[in-house]
C-alpha cells in the first residue's frame, strides 16, 4: 500500500484518530459506564488497609 | 516451512507457553471473584460487579482452553490447583482505591493488551480449532477490558483517580515478561510459533507498544489519568534495550 492509498490516520482537523481497538475497548467500556447504574455510597468507612504492602507485580501478565 | 526439527522446538515452546496461560486464567479467575466481592462491598454499580462475576467464570473457561491447547502440543497437566492471586495494589490505599488500582492494571492494561495479542495471533492462526480457541478467547477478553475503562469511567464521575498516575510504571512492569526489552534465544523468535498461537518475541514488543500508544495511553488521558510516568517507563526499557544490542519495536 503506498502513502496515496492508505488510510490516514489523521482527522481533517489534524487530531490523531482513534484506532479501531480503542473504539471497540475504551469507547465501548465508556458507553457501557453511561448505561450503569449509579453507585451505593459505601455505608463502611473506607479506611486504609493496613495489610501486606503491594507485590511488585500486577499479576497482569498473561503470558501471550 | 522447516522439517521437523525445526519444528519441535516450536511446538515445545508453545506447549510450554500455554500452560503459563492456563495458570495465569487460572490466577484472573480469582482475581475477578474477588474483584466482584470488593465491588459490591464498595458500592459499585450493580452492571460492573455482574461483569466482574462473568469475568471470572470467563476465565475458568479460559483455563480449561488453554489447558487443551498445552496438552495438545505435549505438555501434561496437572490441571488444578492454584494460590488465591496476590494482592497488586499498594496496601496503603482505601479500598475503593485499590479495586481502581486492580482494574486499571488488570482490565485496562492486560486485558486490553491481551485483545490486541489476540487480534494479531487470529490473523495469523491456520488451524480451524486454533482459530476457535483464540476468537473464544479474545471475545471475552473484550469484554473485560471494558469493565476497567468502564470502571474507570465512573470513578472519575465520582472522585479524582489522578493518584493513579505515579503507579503506571509500576503496573506496567508488572504486566510485561520480565525479558520483553532483553535478548532472547533464536527459538523465541521463531515466526512458526504463530501457528501455535503464540507470539515471537519481538513481534510481542511491537504488539504491546502499539497497544499502550493507541489504546492504552490514549484511554487513560483521555480518562483523566496523567501518562507521563507511563511514557517515561516506556523510554527506559527502549533505552535499556538499545543498551542490550535489542533491536526497537
Amino acid at each position: 500500500m503506498d502513502a496515496s492509498t492508505r488510510k490516514s490516520r489523521k482527522t481533517a482537523g489534524g487530531a490523531r484518530r482513534p484506532s479501531r481497538l480503542f473504539n471497540v475497548l475504551v469507547a465501548g467500556g465508556i458507553a457501557l459506564a453511561a448505561g450503569c447504574t449509579c453507585s451505593k455510597a459505601s455505608q463502611k468507612p473506607d479506611k486504609p488497609d493496613d495489610g501486606a504492602a503491594a507485590s511488585p507485580a500486577p499479576g497482569g501478565a498473561r503470558g501471550w | 516451512m522447516g522439517g521437523e526439527a525445526e519444528v519441535a522446538p516450536a511446538r515445545a515452546l508453545a506447549a510450554s507457553a500455554w500452560a503459563f496461560r492456563w495458570q495465569v486464567e487460572v490466577e484472573a479467575s480469582g482475581r475477578f471473584e474477588r474483584l466482584a466481592d470488593r465491588l459490591e462491598q464498595t458500592g459499585a454499580a450493580a452492571e460492573l460487579v455482574a461483569l466482574a462475576q462473568r469475568s471470572a467464570a470467563d476465565e475458568r473457561r479460559h483455563a480449561g482452553l488453554c489447558a487443551e491447547q498445552a496438552a495438545l502440543r505435549g505438555q501434561d497437566g496437572p490441571w488444578t490447583g492454584a494460590a488465591p492471586p496476590p494482592e497488586i495494589a499498594p496496601g496503603g490505599l482505601p479500598l475503593r482505591e485499590r479495586v481502581l488500582y486492580e482494574l486499571v492494571a488488570g482490565c485496562c492494561i492486560a486485558e486490553t493488551a491481551s485483545v490486541a495479542v489476540l487480534t494479531a495471533l487470529l490473523e495469523a492462526a491456520r488451524g480451524t480449532e486454533l482459530q476457535r480457541v483464540l476468537r473464544a478467547l479474545a471475545r471475552d477478553e473484550v469484554q473485560h477490558a471494558r469493565l476497567g475503562w468502564a470502571a474507570l469511567t465512573v470513578a472519575r464521575r465520582e472522585s479524582d483517580v489522578a493518584f493513579l498516575s505515579p503507579f503506571l510504571p509500576a503496573m506496567l512492569g508488572g504486566h510485561v515478561d520480565p525479558d520483553l526489552y532483553a535478548p532472547v534465544t533464536a527459538e523465541r523468535e521463531d515466526p512458526a510459533l504463530l501457528e501455535h498461537g503464540v507470539l515471537p518475541h519481538r513481534l510481542q514488543r511491537t504488539l504491546f507498544e502499539r497497544s499502550l500508544r493507541e489504546v492504552i495511553l490514549p484511554g487513560l488521558e483521555r480518562l483523566g489519568v496523567e501518562v507521563l510516568p507511563a511514557r517515561r517507563w516506556l523510554a527506559e526499557q527502549r533505552a535499556g534495550a538499545r543498551r542490550l544490542g535489542v533491536a526497537p519495536a
